[in-house]
């Protein structure tokens, strides 16, 4: 069954990923184990998103592989919807929560239930999906917003209902792309506690440019820069390095 | 901002006014054709008979194309196709029962092919002699042609204007073969000559009215199941899929099953609403499968208002008889500018249409009158 | 030699165009030259 054999519950390896001659991923490689919570870094084109519109079957890869669940599914030859099923779930760099619905009805949509034509048609609320929404809109601090139109929520909620709806969908990976974006202060350290939270069961990549959130949730950092990895380690080993420093924290 | 739900298949209210209007529609027509004198001041004559008939099919294939582009955001400007196969269905079935009383007395052949010197009825004549095996095609001929053309078309990701496209390219081609008279469908001339469906006399005006009901009785069956399916989950998802095709995705929802789930929906009801009307009008010939008789559709959806399936109805309902009215009289010569400035206004001043306009105004009242006791204690009055 | 000959083989033909038209467009949904990349809004 196993296509690789790795612990690892995401591997890529030189995958290489190019738009019209411009090259977004250059070799990339990267590991990630279960359980493990995850910062990546880097400037404005490194290949951050590029990178997980491959994992989610947005982006085919040109060369490279990229494994899923210690090496049981090949990601590659997967479309966004599979992937999504396998339990992959992403958070945007835009908030991309549906305007036209309610908070609670965004909720249940993305609440972890059968997918299906049949399903949805004849689908009834239970209490147990009523409870499950009530306890995410307390974990997100929506439960008074509820009945209101995700499009007129601030940016800060808009985030948050983001990430509930990532919650919704049980993912066994989360990948969260600039969730602090536009935030207040003490709204990202609040996100910083939820994702440490979120982490306890579940392996979640972070892609993010504020400092101080990275510096707050306190896990190993990967340095993008030009579609490969620059350097890895701890936050203080990242900024250290030189390279890392002149291409990105520099500025 | 709004809260609450803007979208939808509007308020209860609408709808039980709809389904009455629609009940009255079925019991008062027939009294004022049949029950008064002919030359009582109330009595509707046969041919207003026929033309509200034919307005409700119209309304059907309205409300089945609002189903599919109001709630899924898939622009179909070929659903004339689907409604003119199910009118093709129900013109063949017609032809047969004519028998020998054509002008070949042909007991088998329609007369077109007696003409053509055709030996023998073709394949795929057989079995509409019998009205079960023609109402299965009604539904099955434009169900499978939407099945099919949709199957490829949403799997490979066909959205937006291209897929508008093929839509019109779709019936373009429809209506190309169906002209050829070789196609065995009566060429340029169609099928017409109907004498009686289900052994009534097709003219007759208790059948006229028959026909009516049938159409009131359709529109409220197919509305009340659009209805479900919108207010279902389903639902929900289908507007998901319309605002952010590619996030519903993302969150793990089969997007091509529920596409092809509705077009093929929304081509069953389209075929229903064509083999109603063609009995009505007498007549199914190749221009009902020309490309401005989808985009004519299309614009009684916006002027009504998409989304809001009660809009597309009385949309069909206001343009055509707006059209009845501007191509009868010294005002013909001016109907298409009345269409073209209808399209125009629409876009520009009315762009939800008049229903849609109408629940957004009631929407922007109650959030008025919501906010009106906050501002009252306070100073400044939040907007 | 007939009038009907003439129109119905030009009917043929776009009617075949038609048909081209639309499985050109299955195979490439977003047109001969695609835009890719973020650009392009799915």
């Amino acid at each position: 069954m196993q296509l690789k054999t790795t612990s690892a519950i995401l591997y890529l390896d030189g995958i290489s990923v190019s738009f019209d001659g411009f090259k977004a991923l250059n070799e990339l490689s990267f590991v990630i184990e279960p359980g493990e919570m995850r910062a990546i870094i880097g400037p404005n084109g490194a290949g951050k998103t590029t990178m997980m519109d491959v994992i989610t079957g947005k982006t085919r890869p040109d060369n490279g592989e990229v494994y899923f669940g210690q090496g049981a599914y090949d990601l590659s030859k997967l479309d966004e919807t599979q992937i999504a099923e396998l339990g992959i779930g992403r958070k945007f760099q835009k908030p991309t929560v549906f305007d036209m619905h309610t908070v609670e009805d965004n909720l249940l949509l993305a609440l972890k239930n059968d997918r299906g034509v049949r399903a949805t048609l004849l689908w009834e609320n239970s209490s147990a999906q009523q409870d499950r929404i009530n306890q995410i809109l307390d974990i997100t601090r929506l439960g008074n917003a509820r009945s209101r139109v995700a499009g007129s929520l601030s940016h800060g909620q808009k985030q948050w209902l983001e990430i509930g709806m990532l919650l919704a969908q049980e993912p066994k990976l989360l990948l969260v792309d600039e969730p602090v974006a536009g935030m207040t202060d003490a709204e990202t350290m609040q996100t910083a506690e939820l994702l440490k939270e979120i982490n306890r069961d579940k392996t979640v990549i972070v892609v993010e440019h504020d400092m101080a959130f990275v510096r707050e949730l306190g896990v190993k950092v990967t340095c993008l820069h030009e579609g490969s990895v620059l350097a890895e380690g701890t936050i203080d080993q990242v900024s250290a390095n030189d390279r890392v420093v002149e291409v990105y924290l520099g500025r | 901002m709004m809260s609450g739900r803007f979208f939808g298949a509007g308020s209860d209210r609408r709808v039980f006014i709809m389904i009455a209007l629609l009940v009255a529609t079925a019991i008062v027509v027939p009294i004022l054709s049949l029950a008064l004198p002919a030359d009582s001041a109330l009595h509707m004559p046969p041919y207003m008979v026929a033309l509200t008939g034919k307005y409700l099919c119209y309304a059907l294939l309205a409300l089945s194309l609002d189903l599919v582009w109001g709630y899924c955001g898939i622009l179909s400007l070929g659903h004339g196709a689907f409604f003119a196969l199910g009118g093709y269905a129900m013109g063949m079935y017609l032809m047969r029962q004519i028998g020998t009383r054509g002008v070949y007395a042909d007991p088998i052949l329609p007369d077109f092919m007696v003409f053509l010197n055709w030996p023998e009825l073709p394949i795929y004549w057989y079995g509409f002699n019998h009205f079960a095996y023609a109402a299965l095609m009604i539904v099955l001929a434009p169900g499978l042609l939407a099945f099919v053309f949709g199957w490829f078309a949403f799997r490979s990701r066909v959205t937006g204007v291209y897929l508008s496209i093929i839509t019109q390219a779709m019936t373009f081609a429809l209506m190309l073969g169906f002209f050829r008279n070789n196609f065995g469908f009566g060429g340029n001339n169609g099928l017409t000559d109907f004498k009686d469906i289900l052994g009534f006399n097709v003219q007759a005006e208790t059948t006229r009215n028959a026909l009516l009901v049938a159409s009131c009785l359709a529109l409220a069956i197919c509305f009340l199941i659009c209805r479900a399916v919108v207010t279902s989950k389903f639902g929900k998802v289908l507007v998901a899929i319309r605002d952010a095709e590619s996030r519903t995705r993302f969150l793990g929802y089969r997007v091509e099953a529920y596409k092809l789930f509705v077009f093929t929906l929304s081509a069953c009801m389209a075929g229903v609403a064509g083999a109603l009307y063609v009995p009505q009008v007498g007549i199914i010939n190749p221009s009902e499968f020309a490309p401005g008789n989808s985009i004519e559709a299309v614009i009684w959806v916006a002027v009504g208002g998409r989304g809001t399936l009660t809009g597309a109805v009385l949309g069909a309902f206001v343009v055509n008889y707006a059209k009845t009215f501007f191509t009868t009289g010294w005002l013909a010569p001016y109907w298409l500018f009345v269409l073209g400035g209808l399209f125009i206004a629409v876009t520009l001043l009315l762009p939800r249409g008049i229903v849609g306009t109408y629940e957004w105004w009631r929407a922007r009242r109650a959030e008025k009158q919501a906010a009106i006791p906050i501002a009252a204690d306070a100073p400044h009055a939040a907007e | 030699m007939n009038t009907q000959s003439v129109f119905s083989r030009q009917a043929i033909a776009v009617l075949v165009l038609l048909v081209l038209i639309i499985l050109f467009i299955q195979k490439r949904p977003r047109g001969m030259f695609a835009l890719k990349g973020r650009a392009v809004e799915a």
